[in-house]
């Protein structure tokens, strides 16, 4: 079940770059100048003209059954109005209900244009100085150049995947935890709870069957992001012991949840509730420096928050052990839960 | 016979504790706790660091521009290496460097470069910087304009304005927030999952009640019987609950709700329909009734990325286009969102609304033909 988690993310996410986004355009005036703007948003990678509509009442039904995702309406008299010095409006319609896409669309088009825009500038300065680098230093005034550090290329799958396993990997912890401590029948109970030596030896092969294997899932995981060549800077002795640590802590949630509710099927609904909505709180898709005070808390009760800033921070910026070792250090404190769950379980008389 | 059925699947529901939790408490508590990280909506005040080595007016009036965008936070003037050090350590997100005669060489006609660097781990918060920064520098970009003009003698300022303005308008959600985004969409979701996980649970265990020998009315009838009062003692569960969510729960979080009453039922009826015989065959497949809900737990992560709203459908590779069709989410999803924020007609999500019947039916077939087989074959062998 992990593995097929796993290849069906992976797979769904694998083109990893958003590229040939259908859109739509009217073109009003047909003219050199609208065919070159044509031609330029074509040739982006991001964004592809797919039809071309002779008015808005047209487009608007392809627009909300998203056969294309933006329109561009160029007004007629563009090319001899901006000539004369007239500025002209051009109205670019973006679907902004899929955030993600939009903002894509969105920042592809405004490249295009501003290049559009220095390219009219320089033609109607060179027409007036006559001398080219001070034409193109009046239509420009500074160049922005963005770097984007850990990311260059805005890989979604690099974003996603290793929020999205982590988060997926540890809800397989928890919910097998509860499976193994769920598999004795009610006389084996019983019998081990009598029996306080056996019953810690019992307890403590559970945990440690379930921490191996999902540490070896965890290995797995690692190598095949590792196979992805997304960045790794890391120190993997922390980066494993930051995985160590935080499956205790989930193996230690586990236990308390299941000794406190002591039903498979009711344990479970708890745990998936705790640990399920995770990649929400976990800060990743969302900024947790935007959220209110009741999401921050949330977020700072999953140890998974930790892992995946212990992550990023190693994994991505290369920062110095100290810093990882005290956000690991900080998940420890939920192996308190595993004892707590421990003794409540042992006192607990089997329902 | 079949309201004798109906009774009955009603009086187990309610009398069992775990799927009581599942359809009160999740759909209550998780209409309030899984939109609560996203409430602010949009994300603004990220912090930046500026590296400014020019230390002019000009560059002074960049850094004040850029903080008082509503996207950006200037947190702290420094050097490059402690900028980075701060980034490293989560401190602030992006810096701005402006570098030397920035100020001399805009306004003489060269072009300098300024670097606009951001962490690009979190999409979200790399492009409000970008465009936080973007959005300072147009602004910045007329006042040199004007400056420019004041040195040629010629204070005419037709050359500074712009030529086209390129005017880009949202459609469907004009805040680009993350509310009418992701909300809507997990709001059907959740509605989707708690009624899989309820039937799952339901199937699984009268499966396991048989196997421990207990014979009751859902294998002493006709299957098909039992399946239709399945589906409409969880119709007349959940379309209250479908009520609530899309009457009060939309309008709670502000969401657009464009769609028509009359479609908007008929669709979520289709819905319903569609997810309880889909549940009732997931929860006979398997054997015991914790197998759906984990099953289902699971996977709600990677189905809610393959539904084409996160993730545009074009970029998703075949073979999970084809699962995903098969699974009633994708075509409610479709078309909830159409109905409701996109303002279509019905006409436009007809074929999601005849792919949901579709599913009904198959599903309800097969899960018949499973029924058959796990109650009725046995029983005559005995």
């Amino acid at each position: 079940m992990p593995l097929f988690v796993g290849i069906f993310a992976y797979s769904t996410i694998s083109q990893s770059l958003i590229h040939n986004i259908p859109i739509g355009i009217i073109d009003n005036d047909k003219s050199q100048l609208s065919r070159e703007i044509i031609f330029d948003v074509n040739s982006t990678s991001a964004v592809e003209i797919i039809k071309s509509y002779p008015s808005v009442l047209e487009a608007q039904q392809d627009l909300s059954t998203k056969t294309i995702y933006a329109l561009i309406v160029l007004p007629s008299n563009l090319q001899s109005n901006v000539k004369k010095g007239i500025t002209q409006n051009v109205a670019i319609y973006y679907n902004a209900e899929l955030v993600f896409i939009g903002k894509n669309i969105q920042s592809a088009l405004a490249v295009v244009f501003k290049n559009k825009d220095i390219n009219l500038k320089f033609a109607q300065n060179i027409a007036t100085s006559q001398n080219p680098t001070l034409a193109l230093g009046r239509s420009l005034d500074f160049l922005p150049t963005i770097i984007s550090l850990y990311n260059p290329n805005s890989n979604f799958s690099q974003f996603l995947l290793t929020a999205i396993l982590p988060c997926s990997w540890q809800l397989f912890v928890i919910l097998c935890m509860i499976a193994l401590l769920a598999k004795n029948t009610l006389i084996q109970d019983m019998y081990l709870k009598n029996d306080t030596k056996r019953f810690y030896q019992h307890l403590g092969a559970k945990f440690l069957i379930n921490s191996i294997i999902f540490f070896a899932w965890w290995i797995a995981m690692s190598v095949f992001f590792y196979n992805l060549s997304f960045p790794h800077n890391g120190n993997i002795w922390i980066l494993a012991l930051n995985a160590i640590v935080t499956l205790i802590a989930y193996n230690s949630i586990g236990i308390f949840i299941y000794a406190l509710i002591g039903n498979h099927t009711r344990a479970i609904s708890i745990a998936a509730f705790y640990a399920a909505p995770s990649l929400a709180f976990v800060g990743i898709t969302y900024p947790l420096n935007s959220m209110e005070l009741f999401p921050t808390f949330w977020s700072s009760i999953l140890p998974i928050t930790r892992y995946i800033q212990v992550y990023i921070q190693q994994e991505n910026y290369g920062i110095d052990n100290i810093y990882s070792l005290i956000l690991i250090s900080q998940n420890l404190i939920f192996l308190l839960f595993g004892f707590l769950g421990l003794l409540i379980y042992k006192k607990k008389k089997p329902i | 016979m079949i309201f004798d059925i109906l009774l009955r699947e009603l009086r187990t529901i309610f009398t069992s504790f775990s799927m009581m939790t599942i359809i009160i408490g999740g759909n209550l508590i998780y209409a309030f706790f899984y939109p609560s990280p996203y409430l602010n909506d949009i994300v603004i005040k990220q912090k930046i660091a500026v590296v400014d080595d020019d230390r002019s007016t000009l560059s002074r009036q960049f850094i004040f521009n850029a903080n008082a965008g509503a996207k950006l936070q200037v947190v702290t003037i420094t050097n490059m290496q402690e900028a980075m050090n701060l980034l490293k350590q989560m401190q602030i997100h992006g810096i701005l460097q402006i570098p030397r005669d920035f100020e001399k060489d805009s306004i003489k006609s060269s072009v300098p470069k300024v670097y606009y660097i951001a962490d690009n781990s979190y999409f979200f918060i790399h492009s409000t910087i970008i465009e936080g920064l973007n959005i300072a520098a147009t602004s910045l970009g007329v006042e040199i304009g004007i400056i420019q003009s004041l040195y040629d003698k010629n204070p005419a300022l037709q050359d500074s304005h712009k030529l086209i303005h390129w005017n880009f308008i949202p459609l469907f959600n004009p805040s680009v927030g993350y509310l009418n985004y992701i909300i809507a969409m997990i709001l059907v979701f959740i509605l989707h999952q708690t009624l899989l996980m309820s039937c799952g649970i339901l199937c699984g265990t009268q499966i396991q009640q048989y196997k421990q020998g207990i014979r009751d009315y859902f294998c002493q009838t006709n299957p098909i019987l039992v399946i239709i009062a399945r589906v409409m003692a969880f119709l007349i569960i959940y379309f209250p609950l479908f009520l609530f969510y899309f009457g009060f729960i939309y309008d709670y979080y502000n969401l657009t709700t464009l769609a028509k009453r009359v479609e908007l039922i008929a669709f979520g009826m289709a819905f319903l329909i569609a997810t309880a015989t889909f549940g009732i065959f997931l929860g006979s497949i398997f054997s015991r009734g914790e197998y759906v809900p984990q099953v289902l737990l699971v996977m709600s992560v990677p189905l809610i990325f393959a539904l084409g709203i996160i993730w545009p459908n074009e970029m998703i590779p075949t073979w999970i286009k084809l699962f995903m069709q098969c699974i009633p989410i994708t075509p409610s999803v479709d078309g909830f969102v159409k109905l409701n924020q996109m303002g279509a007609d019905f006409v436009a999500i007809k074929w999601d609304f005849y792919h949901l019947l579709c599913l009904s039916v198959s599903y309800a077939l097969l899960s018949y033909i499973i029924l058959h087989f796990r109650f009725h074959k046995k029983s005559c062998d005995e």
